[in-house]
């Protein structure tokens, strides 16, 4: 895809902002949550409008739930489309998942059925999120508990299926790529030679923890050696534009989360 | 010579020119206003420097009285300046000061008598001695659209005060010509007006434009959430407790426990007291402010509640629903 570099970027979150803004030559590039921005009151506009000013963003959103069946929120969409004009940015990101159904938000960032159903459902709703916002959009995979039963393909078919059919990007979160792999114990290889790697755009990373036997997606540890590996093989197979910390809670120094980044970007430039 | 006796002003009535006066002087203020202040609708922020310097900031916020409050922070990180009984002095244990700044060495000379703080705020020599460092600062920020030179100010406000006299000075001329008295309301609005404008040429309304004051209340939020204790002596100057105390982040620096002494030099203890706890805080907060000399410390208030926006959003992506498995983002 013809979309510009941006290098090595950080989730945005307030909890270190002053010391994001003494370090800002090690971030590249800021991913900001856009569902906060979207009735932004004067703070949060005014944050919005500082950050724009110091750093490129890259708006993520949660809640547009590309595979509802009963279609997308157009309110919502509108204003994501709002929001993504300001900001003009390379690219922007949604999940590959469903988080309303029936018209019920469900809070949480639920797993489709990998089935040739699903795929016209959410190609369709993309096809409409693109009439909507012309900047490219790229598909993240989600991390999951449960599978749903039922598939006729595997998550990295289905993924590249969606791809294909709406000219998508992906954003490929080798955190829940590793934690999916070891709890519903696939094999990471496999799933990366049927996903078409050309299209991966951006990727996040960051650590989560074990918990009785499940290794949990807390956005909360540093990265393990593991998905550091990962990196290295994704980078070496395609040129993503973008690779993100995404840290949400237990935040160290933030030197410590410096030292994550530079190691990223050594890699990334490898 | 006619045109000055014979002209639509001179023959308008008097309540009709009132109004025409109270139109120019309210157009005259705005415009007054608006040069001074700039475009008071742009939100566009400026880039906030990687490494800021406290010193401009503190210049930004405060003026001289800032960048000098943040100097004796430094001298008393260096112990070469001590708190007793309320005054500020030279340490008798005071080391080598060989390597001060120009700026610290004026300071540090100014202690050569121990001070207290009605000196400090009101000794003009040693205002202008700090300036005179400062002018660098001055000049920076004035370039970037932060800051108006008093020139300016006393340009706009003249301009704007020579309008308004001459419009209601010749016309009151001309009634009392004409034999009229009643012009009280005419004196009075021109007294108003002069009045508002001596309050635009203060240094408290005017030294920053509103892009500057824009600037100064993002450097605030963006630095608020810097966690710190001011170190105590001997060390190096602490960056983050000079940043803390450039911005003016008073909760902060009444937290620290270290340099009470300096802090309650420069901070008196409020002395007011209400019988409810809201209006105890807000004349506490109001103390403060006032002591600052800046209208734009409250927005380091107004900010640091903003952190209470922090929406879900920002955690439901990933973290909050960790312990169920988190919700895949």
């Amino acid at each position: 895809m013809n979309i510009q570099q941006l290098g090595i970027g950080i989730g945005y979150r307030e909890q270190f902002k002053s010391e994001l803004f003494l370090n800002k030559e090690t971030v590249d590039f800021l991913e900001i949550i856009g569902d906060r921005y979207l009735d932004a009151n004067r703070f949060l506009q005014q944050e919005l409008n500082l950050l724009a000013a110091n750093f490129p963003l890259i708006p993520h959103f949660i809640n547009l739930s590309l595979g509802s069946a009963e279609g997308l929120d157009t309110d919502y969409l509108t204003k994501i489309a709002k929001l993504v004009k300001q900001l003009d940015p390379p690219w922007w990101s949604e999940h590959l998942c469903f988080t309303k159904a029936g018209g019920v938000d469900i809070g949480h960032l639920a797993p489709l059925p990998y089935t040739q159903e699903a795929v016209d459902i959410v190609c369709r709703n993309i096809k409409q999120v693109q009439s909507y916002v012309d900047t490219p959009l790229i598909l993240e995979n989600i991390s999951y508990m449960v599978e749903i039963p039922g598939a006729e393909m595997t998550e990295a078919q289905f993924i590249g299926e969606i791809a294909e059919r709406t000219d998508c990007g992906l954003l490929l979160d080798i955190t829940n790529l590793y934690i999916n792999s070891t709890n519903h114990s696939y094999d990471i290889n496999q799933f990366l030679a049927q996903l078409p790697l050309e299209r991966v755009v951006q990727l996040h990373f960051v650590g989560g923890y074990w918990h009785d036997g499940v290794l949990i997606d807390s956005h909360s540890e540093s990265t393990p050696a593991e998905i550091w590996q990962l990196m290295q093989q994704i980078t070496a197979h395609t040129r993503v534009k973008g690779i993100v910390l995404e840290r949400d809670e237990n935040f160290p120094p933030f030197n410590e989360l410096a030292i994550e980044l530079n190691q990223a970007k050594a890699i990334l430039n490898n | 010579m006619n045109i000055l006796i014979d002209n639509p002003i001179s023959h308008m009535h008097g309540s009709n020119f009132l109004v025409l006066y109270g139109i120019t002087i309210l157009i005259t203020l705005t415009g007054c206003q608006f040069f001074l202040q700039g475009n008071i609708f742009s939100s566009a922020s400026s880039e906030i420097p990687s490494q800021p310097d406290s010193y401009e900031i503190a210049y930004l916020r405060d003026g001289e009285s800032g960048v000098a409050k943040l100097i004796c922070l430094d001298l008393r990180q260096k112990a070469l300046i001590q708190v007793k009984e309320n005054r500020l002095e030279r340490s008798p244990v005071a080391g080598d000061v060989s390597s001060l700044n120009p700026l610290e060495k004026t300071v540090f000379d100014w202690l050569e008598h121990p001070r207290n703080l009605s000196n400090f705020k009101y000794d003009y020599s040693f205002k202008n001695a700090i300036a005179q460092h400062c002018q660098g600062y001055h000049q920076a920020l004035e370039t970037a659209g932060y800051s108006n030179s008093q020139a300016k100010i006393y340009l706009a406000t003249g301009i704007s005060e020579l309008i308004i006299l001459s419009l209601g000075g010749y016309k009151l001329m001309v009634a009392i010509s004409q034999g009229h008295h009643n012009v009280l309301y005419l004196i009075m609005m021109a007294i108003a007006a002069t009045c508002w404008l001596g309050y635009v040429a203060t240094p408290h309304s005017s030294r920053l434009t509103a892009t500057g004051k824009l600037y100064l209340n993002n450097l605030q939020s963006t630095f608020s959430g810097l966690e710190t204790k001011l170190k105590a002596p001997p060390t190096e100057p602490d960056e983050n407790s000079s940043l803390i105390v450039a911005i003016g982040d008073q909760v902060k620096i009444r937290a620290n426990e270290d340099y009470q002494d300096l802090i309650n030099f420069f901070l008196p203890q409020p002395t007011y007291t209400r019988s409810t706890h809201t209006s105890r805080s807000n004349k506490t907060r109001n103390d403060y402010d006032s002591f600052s000399g800046s209208d734009s410390s409250c927005s380091s208030f107004s900010c640091s509640s903003s952190s209470c926006s922090s929406s879900s959003c920002g955690s439901s992506c990933g973290g909050g629903c960790g312990g169920c498995g988190g919700c895949g983002g």
